[in-house]
Formats: C-alpha cells, sequence, structure tokens
C-alpha cells in the first residue's frame, strides 16, 4: 500500500533544505522534499542557497593563535596537579538515561515524612541526582552514596533513629568529613508517604528561548512537584527550623559557582548555609509556615539561581529535594 | 548501554597526562584548543578575555585532569570546564544576555576579522576576496544569532561535531539538538538576508 500526503508547500520544504541537505531527513520524507524540488526551481535555488551556507560556516570557525598553546605550556609548568581519582568503572549513561532515571527525588520532613521518591536510580560516580538509602542491621536509615536504592524507607517498621548521611553530593567544606549528617529520630518518620516518579526539568533560559513545553518544565508547572509539596504536613517544631536541601542532578555541568547564598520570597528567607559541587546547596528556610511556603521558595531559588547564568547551561535534568529539619 | 567514549588514543593521553606528562598534555590542547577557542570566542567576543579565559581553561585541565573518571567523553568534560569558566567569566564581568559580537586583535592590536580556518582549497584573487566577504556575512551573522542557538552553530556547523557528541556535551536529546540546529540555520538565513 502507498501512503499518500498532500504535498509539501514552498515553505515546509524551505524548513527541511538544511536537513534534506545534510541526508538527515528519514526516506520517505526527503522523497517528499525531492518531488517537491524536481517541479519548484525558486526551492532548488533556495537549496542551492542552503549548501553554500554550509559549506561556508567551517570557514568561520577562528584558528587559535598560536600564542594560546606556548601561553598554556609556559603556564602549566609551574603548575601542580591535584590528587588523582579513581576511574569510574561504570560505563557512561548517556544523559537521556540519566535525566529519566532521576526521577529520584527523596524528601525528607523533620517531624514527619520520609519519603523516597523514586524506584530506581541509574547515576554515574559522579552522580549527584540521589542518595543511597540503605537500611541497616539497627533500623538505622542511611544515605551513603550518590545512587538510589529501591527501599522503602518508610516502611511499618520505623526505625528508632535515621541518620540521613549525604555524601559526595552534599560535601562538608570547612570539615574533615565529606558528608553532612542529619538525624531524624523516628517519631519524624510518617508511614505511607507519596512518591514522585517524574522527572522535572527546570530551565529558565530555554524557557525563555520559547523552547517546547514538554522539553523544560517549569517546576511551578510540575503537578506532581506542587502535589508532593500539598502533600507535605509541617508541624510547629518544622516551622521553627525548617531546612530544604536541593541537589542538582544535573551532571554534565558544573555550575554551582554560580548558586546564590541567599533567597526571600515574601517574608522567609532561606540561607544557603552549605554548597557542594553537585548541590544548589543546603538552605536554611526559617519562617515557612507551610509546605507551599516552602515550594515557593524552592521555585525562587532555582529561578534565581538561573537568572544569573547565562543561556544554555542552568537546565537541569532533574533535581533531588530534600526536606530536613535545622537542628 | 556501553558507550565507547574515548579514543585508544586519547585514553593513553589522559593517563599520561594525569601522570604528569605535560608533552602528553602538550598534545592533549592541540586536539582541544580550537574547540575551546572557538567556544570560548563566541560567548566572550573579545579577543583578550578570550585568550585569557583559554589559558586558565587549559591550566585547570593540567591541574585537574586527573580528576577525569571517564564517566563521560573527555571531549564532554574539556566542554563542561570550558563553559564553567566562561559562565564565571561572564558572571564576574556581569555581562548581560546580550553579548558582544566577536571581534578579533591583530598583532598590532587593532581590531580585525579572525583568520579563516585552514583552507586548501586554491582559489583566484577575486574568488578569495568574495569569500572573504563572504565569511565576514556569515561570522557577524552568526554572532546576532541567541546565545543558545549559536552554541549549537558553533559545535555543528564550524566545529564539525555530531549531533551525538552535541547532545552529550549539552546534557540535552539529540532530538532537541536537530530541531535547534535547524531553528537556529533557519534564524541565520533569515539574519543573512536583512544584512544583504
Amino acid at each position: 500500500m502507498i501512503l499518500r500526503k498532500k504535498p509539501l508547500t514552498c515553505d515546509e520544504v524551505r524548513e527541511l533544505l538544511f536537513e534534506y541537505s545534510e541526508n538527515s531527513l528519514d526516506e520517505w520524507e526527503a522523497a517528499r522534499v525531492k518531488a517537491h524540488l524536481d517541479g519548484c526551481e525558486a526551492c532548488r535555488r533556495e537549496l542551492e542557497s542552503v549548501k553554500a551556507l554550509l559549506s561556508t560556516m567551517p570557514l568561520c570557525a577562528a584558528e587559535p593563535p598560536a600564542a594560546l598553546f606556548d601561553s598554556v605550556m609556559a603556564k602549566i609548568g609551574d603548575v601542580s596537579q591535584e590528587p588523582k581519582t579513581s576511574r569510574s568503572k561504570k560505563r557512561f549513561i548517556p544523559y537521556g538515561t540519566v535525566a529519566a532515571a532521576c526521577a529520584a527525588v527523596m524528601i525528607v520532613v523533620a517531624g514527619q515524612q520520609v519519603i523516597p521518591m523514586t524506584d530506581k536510580v541509574g547515576v554515574n560516580d559522579n552522580g549527584i541526582a540521589a542518595v543511597e538509602v540503605e537500611k541497616d542491621g539497627s533500623d538505622v536509615v542511611t544515605t551513603s552514596s550518590p545512587e538510589i536504592k529501591n527501599e522503602d524507607t518508610a516502611s511499618e517498621d520505623k526505625p528508632e533513629k535515621a541518620h540521613i548521611t549525604i555524601e559526595s553530593a552534599f560535601k562538608v567544606s570547612d570539615g574533615d568529613t565529606d558528608g553532612i549528617q542529619i538525624e531524624v529520630t523516628s517519631s519524624q518518620l510518617v508511614v505511607g508517604t507519596p512518591r514522585m516518579d517524574e522527572t522535572v526539568h527546570y530551565s529558565a533560559d530555554t524557557a525563555s528561548a520559547g523552547e517546547p513545553a514538554d522539553a523544560d518544565r517549569d517546576i511551578k508547572n510540575s503537578g506532581a512537584v506542587r502535589t508532593f509539596f500539598e502533600s507535605v504536613r509541617l508541624t510547629a517544631a518544622d516551622e521553627a527550623h525548617p531546612v530544604f536541601v536541593c541537589g542538582k542532578s544535573d551532571f554534565l555541568f558544573d555550575i554551582s559557582d554560580y548558586y546564590v547564598e541567599s533567597v526571600v520570597y515574601r517574608n522567609i528567607e532561606a540561607e544557603r548555609y552549605e554548597l557542594s559541587l553537585d548541590s544548589i546547596g543546603i538552605f536554611s528556610a526559617l519562617g515557612a509556615e507551610t509546605p507551599m511556603e516552602l515550594f515557593d521558595l524552592l521555585d525562587k531559588l532555582i529561578a534565581d539561581n538561573c537568572s544569573g547564568i547565562p543561556s544554555g547551561m542552568s537546565s537541569f535534568g532533574s533535581f533531588a529535594i530534600y526536606l530536613v529539619s535545622g537542628e | 548501554m556501553s558507550v565507547e567514549i574515548n579514543t585508544p588514543e586519547e585514553e593513553l593521553l589522559i593517563k599520561r597526562a594525569s601522570d604528569g606528562d605535560r608533552e602528553a598534555f602538550g598534545e592533549i590542547v592541540k586536539l582541544y584548543q580550537k574547540l575551546v577557542y572557538n567556544s570560548v570566542k563566541s560567548r566572550l567576543g573579545n579577543e583578550d578575555d578570550t585568550m585569557d579565559v583559554c589559558q586558565d581553561i587549559f591550566v585547570k585541565l593540567w591541574r585537574t585532569i586527573g580528576k577525569y573518571r571517564g564517566d563521560c567523553r573527555f571531549s564532554t568534560w574539556v566542554y563542561r570546564i570550558t563553559v564553567n569558566a566562561c559562565l564565571d567569566f561572564l558572571r564576574h564581568a556581569k555581562f548581560t544576555a546580550t553579548e558582544p559580537m566577536p571581534t578579533y586583535i591583530d598583532k598590532d592590536g587593532d581590531e580585525v576579522e579572525a583568520e579563516l580556518a585552514d583552507d586548501t582549497v586554491a582559489v583566484s584573487p577575486e574568488g578569495a576576496a568574495v569569500r572573504k566577504e563572504t565569511v565576514k556575512l556569515v561570522r557577524e551573522s552568526i554572532a546576532r544569532l541567541p546565545s543558545e542557538q549559536r552554541e549549537v552553530v558553533v559545535l555543528r556547523d564550524l566545529e564539525g561535531l555530531s549531533y551525538e557528541k552535541i547532545a552529550e556535551m549539552l546534557g540535552l536529546e539529540v532530538g532537541t539538538v536537530k530541531s535547534r540546529i535547524n531553528r537556529a540555520r533557519l534564524r541565520l538565513r533569515e539574519i543573512i538576508a536583512e544584512r544583504m
């Protein structure tokens, strides 16, 4: 059976000429373009113009000045190297895979909930998106590596005491340890907490550049995130010292140096008291009275972070959120 | 999914360089200086700044090459350092989103057009003049693209990288990269048409 479709218009063909020139259209679509070109001289001229442009562009690349190489080699003569890190044994995981897997969001709300937010996460050793959640024999919940296992820490047999140690993802800069440790007592853990299995993207600049909505979604527009925050309950104690921690999982770009140190939303001020390579930071959000205020604060924080960063580099594949006690 | 991320030659150079072999590192600089230079140039514009930032990038690369863990292609790692260095510079320089047109400085300190990429095709003097004008027009038009579009054009059409590699470098899906590049090229054609 031959599938027939309405012939392409000139405008439609011209949208496809670059890809046609590169042979990157599928066979069927290329045939449609060719059929149009066979009968349209104007578009054939356009095609020649496109080809000319494509052949010119490589010439626009500048050769680096010879002085660059010389100066670099001279400079490194005085520079010592940092100690080696052992190479990863894992294979590279394409970004898309990681982004999809890193729907990992684990949220710990002091006084109320421990919420592992993912079923599975595969990240590299530098992966940042998430932490491994394990429950040891003494009913201690420990997060100890940047990977999450499918452990339901909010199970019926609640631990007496939970330690949440976040290594790698949140490195303490002024201490000797490689992680922070936050303790949450068993009374603070709640059974039957909600899960969020959705990857949330956030990118201020791509959004402003008119990217498709399915490529980058504003956190505000994520029903899953909103639902999650709506499900969080804070106690009076939490309101005094809630802390939220955001760990970004876009491991391709280290833009943590450019993150803001504090964020203010309405009457809530969150001040960063820790920042690591792979996280947005750990923020103390004093004054938040409702989870949705934290939600707004988080959104503002990410927007502020993105706003100072030039286009193209501020997209998040996904992120992890931790809400923990500030005690 | 298993992906061969670096060539054996690259792996060897990386290992030697991370062991402190400056000669091997020099080979790495040669391999990546064009990508780094053009990427920085497209972001910063100014030649002096570009040179300073490029030097900083390679010095950082030398200092931290032992930290490369092989989780992504080495080129992606280099590009990540490049982008971060540019962001750092722009942040501290308090640049706005509107970057200056790329300009180039000759040895006398005058701003001139950059040297063309090496081109071995013999052309007549007239042809060379036309080509130079064409390249100038295209280069200036590329500089007028939104930075996000300019970035993919530089990587794809100036540096000749594959869609897959660009996708990895930018942390995007291949399909997103393809559509972004197509939009960028179409916009580039519009800009060129407006300037002709």
